[in-house]
């Protein structure tokens, strides 16, 4: 058992990587018993690839796409969250530019959103209406990472081929990894896994702290269960940057009241935070700007990576740090630019990360099932294991089956290589890397 | 018996023998096409039928102790929330079958429910309610605390399913009947005790918990035989619904306060105090808000789809209704079933001594009671200067 609900410690006490909850990883492969008998599920190790079922055509022997291209898209909350709609919004560009490209081999690429509403039994529901009504050749999206954990034994099911573009968790590619034949059928598009976002924190560390000037960091950390193999990332590998970890602290999910939390930060002498934030970003931003607190502020924060955020936070997130895929306006590769034109002059607003791996996500399914010829999942599947694609967020290729992170897309300079930006003047700059970079890093005028 | 007269009273004549008939003619239809079903709808809705009987079966356990004591519970989702992680836990972390640990999830919510509930029924109006209502968020900060062991706010990864099948669509219609004899049992058991003398002194408990004491009768022993029945139904529609492929071990599932909100939603709409009700509206409930979800129309004035406004719009209407039919959905169709029979048989409604009409409502008895007790309350505290 995993307890590090709400000490300041953030060692995973059996230190692997384990989702930290429900148990072993035995007791999740034992989750799909062999036999219908209730209790079947107890003490079976599962043979592999028991399923000969032939709904909706998923690993059947091989099919040829006879019709169009149906692609089916989780996103949380599409209509009011910039996260989920730009997974819906980047799945539709992706489907409308094959379309009038010629489609996949002369047939059109058609793409079906439905709101997980950012809950597991939500999202299992859509999942199965999609397989049960709208008969859908694969899916996409998905951004919690407690959804894609909860549908993972369907996707293994149903046999479809799944292209995660926003949960980060590495249980679900240790499952590929550890029961290939099961759940081979899915991938993570983007971002890179949880514990490489940590990893790449630690490499722009080594790169840019210094020049930054900072020598003594507080490590805050939202607790939900995408942070946990980032804390485990920067446990393992910032002694590395030479900078001295003052406080370490998993703050409580849902937390609204940073006072106390920055109080402490201010005590323990810290240059500076380093962060990873998604749920609770706002307030530790708006709160850090309005106090006027005596350290700098940076790491992975989501909603900071929203291009309207500025406008939306009153200019709160000046000189605040984050991680990202891409900005409207950073060449990542020569597709984003365009890229993230064509959707703001189709959507009338700029895509937030997920939009641009969403984007990938479908263009690269739709070119595997032209390189394989079939649309049948098996065929597709190694198809998407030799694909190297070139998309807007970087060349996107997978880990392989034998990796530890099998079906995840590849971290690195030559594959995904994420992008820090500095908001300066209500507007994203990028700091690094070097290649990238529009501006230098710039310390709040307060400190 | 002064009981007996009430309970019959507070039932809308559940005991007068002419309408007996009809009533229990349209239960048994009703019974019929929830049978038939999976045969009569695609298969999606065969998934939400599923969602509606379970939802149905919570409202039913509430029902048996708020509806009939008047002892408000606004934290039932506390009993869903028990049964469901305990049957689950000990299924992920221990590797049994759901066979044995939802028996045990059983006993877990009744022994959890009488820890809560035998200090707390010692307490009236209010007090009790706001006592259930701290239990789930106490219940919800734990599993946040410890989220190593409860999964925070997201839950739990889902539990050996009982019954799974390669097919999807077999799995799914499978499942509907396994909820469907469960619902069927659950409504015959509260139906038999609700019915017998033991829901008359529940129903007088409701009116006036004095009278039944005078009468030589322990109200609190009463109040909690009812809260550990309720308990034990709530855990054990807990505990399979997370073992199904329409349910997880997860708070916005079985502990949100929307959960205990809408449960009491639907009871109060089909009839506090019926039973039936709370079954008949749970299920048209559940399935009216999942049919809201689906719906792609885009409403002109708001440029939204109404899926992506669809809690919003449920409540509206839940709340429509509430105005409209305060003594519930069951009492009123009844009642105007039976007056427009008699007005067909050519009988004058008004010579029927023997039936209230349905405005008499339970809701006006507990709202009378909080009164009370609130004044009471107030001259205690002294703060009753009006």
């Amino acid at each position: 058992m995993v307890n590090d609900g709400n000490q300041n410690t953030v060692r995973d006490s059996q230190g692997k990587e384990t989702a930290g909850r429900g148990g072993t990883r035995e007791a999740i492969l034992r989750r799909r018993p062999l036999l219908k008998a209730a209790g079947a599920g107890t003490g079976l190790a599962l043979s592999a690839g028991c399923l000969d079922s032939f709904a909706g055509g998923g690993g059947g022997g091989r099919e040829e796409l006879d019709g169009p291209l149906k692609i089916g898209v989780l996103a949380p909350e599409p209509a009011n969250n910039p996260i989920g709609a730009s997974i819906a919004n980047g799945a539709r560009l992706a489907a409308q530019q094959l379309t009038e490209n010629g489609g996949v081999d002369g047939n059109d690429v058609e793409v079906v959103v439905k709101d997980t509403k950012e809950d597991p039994g939500t999202g299992k529901q859509k999942y199965q209406e999609f397989i049960l009504d709208d008969e859908v050749h694969a899916t996409t999206g998905i951004f919690t990472s407690e959804v894609l954990l909860n549908i993972l034994d369907d996707i293994a099911d149903q046999q479809k081929v799944h292209l995660t573009t926003g949960a980060a968790t590495p249980e679900a590619s240790a499952r590929v990894n550890e029961d290939y034949d099961e759940y081979k059928y899915h991938f993570r598009t983007g971002p890179i896994n949880a514990y490489h976002l940590g990893t790449n924190l630690v490499d722009f560390g080594e790169e840019m702290f210094d020049e930054m000037g900072w020598e003594q960091i507080a490590v805050l950390v939202e607790d939900y269960e995408w942070t946990r193999p980032v804390s485990r990332a920067l446990d393992d590998q910032l002694g590395d940057t030479g900078v001295e970890v003052v406080m370490r602290e998993r703050y409580a999910s849902g937390t609204e009241n940073f006072t106390p939390i920055y109080d402490e930060v201010e005590s323990s002498g810290a240059d500076a935070v380093l962060t990873a934030m998604a749920h609770t970003g706002t307030p530790a931003i708006v709160q850090w700007a309005r106090q006027q607190r005596g350290f700098e502020f940076g790491g992975i924060h989501v909603p900071m990576q929203l291009p309207s955020y500025s406008a939306a936070t009153e200019g709160a997130c000046q000189f605040g740090i984050t991680q990202n895929s891409a900005t409207p306006t950073s060449e990542v590769t020569e597709k984003t630019v365009p890229f993230a034109n064509a959707y703001q002059s189709e959507f009338g607003s700029y895509p937030v990360y997920t939009g641009y791996i969403t984007f990938d996500a479908v263009k690269q399914y739709a070119q595997a099932v032209s390189t394989a010829g079939y649309v049948s999942s098996d065929e597709v599947v190694t198809a998407l294991e030799d694909s190297s694609y070139r998309g807007t967020a970087g060349t996107i290729e997978y880990y392989a089956s034998d990796h530890e992170y099998a079906h995840d897309v590849k971290y690195g300079q030559d594959t995904v290589w994420p992008l820090f930006q500095q908001w300066q003047d209500g507007s994203q700059e990028v700091i690094y890397p070097e290649s990238l970079a529009t501006a230098d890093y710039a310390s709040p005028p307060w400190i | 018996m002064s009981a007996d007269a009430t309970a019959t009273r507070g039932l809308t004549g559940w005991l007068d023998p002419r309408r007996y008939g009809i009533r229990h003619q349209v239960g048994a239809v009703g019974l019929v096409l929830l049978a038939f079903a999976p045969y009569l709808v695609p298969t999606v809705w065969v998934r939400n039928l599923t969602i509606a009987l379970f939802f149905a079966m919570f409202a039913m356990s509430w029902d048996v102790v708020s509806g009939y004591t008047g002892q408000i519970s606004f934290g039932h989702a506390f009993f869903f929330a028990i049964g469901g992680y305990s049957s689950a836990l000990l299924n992920l972390e221990l590797g049994l079958p759901p066979v044995v640990t939802v028996p045990i999830a059983v006993v877990v919510t009744v022994v959890a429910g009488l820890l809560v509930g035998v200090p707390a029924l010692r307490l009236r109006g209010p007090y009790f309610s706001l006592v259930t209502l701290v239990a789930p968020t106490i219940l919800l900060n734990v599993f946040i605390l410890f989220s190593g062991t409860f999964g925070g706010e997201l839950g739990l990864d889902s539990p050996a399913p009982i019954l799974s099948f390669d097919d999807l669509v077999v799995t799914l219609v499978a499942n509907y009947y396994l909820a469907f004899a469960l619902f069927v049992g659950i409504l015959a058991v509260l139906l038999a005790v609700t019915r017998s003398d033991a829901g008359a002194v529940f129903t007088a408990i409701r009116e006036d918990e004095d009278a039944v004491a005078a009468s030589g009768l322990n109200p609190a022993k009463f109040k909690v035989f009812a809260f550990a029945l309720s308990a034990a139904v709530g855990g054990l529609a807990g505990a399979v619904f997370v073992h199904t492929p329409v349910g997880n071990p997860n708070p916005s599932q079985l502990l949100a306060l929307t959960v205990s909100i809408e449960v009491i939603i639907a009871a109060i709409l089909g009839g506090m105090g019926t039973i039936v009700g709370a079954a008949v509206a749970g299920i048209f409930l559940r399935l009216f808000q999942l049919y809201l979800g689906t719906v792609e129309y885009v409403v002109p004035v708001l440029d939204t789809a109404v899926a992506d406004v669809d809690l919003l719009l449920f409540s509206l209407v839940t709340l429509v209704l509430l105005f409209a039919l305060p003594g519930g959905i069951v009492r009123w169709a009844v009642h105007g079933g039976g007056t427009a029979l008699d007005n067909i048989r050519g009988r004058d409604a008004a010579t029927d001594g023997g039936r209230d009409p349905p405005d008499r409502d339970v809701l006006d008895a507990v709202q009378e009671r909080w009164r009370e007790d609130v004044a009471d309350l107030q001259a205690r505290v002294g703060g009753g200067r009006r």
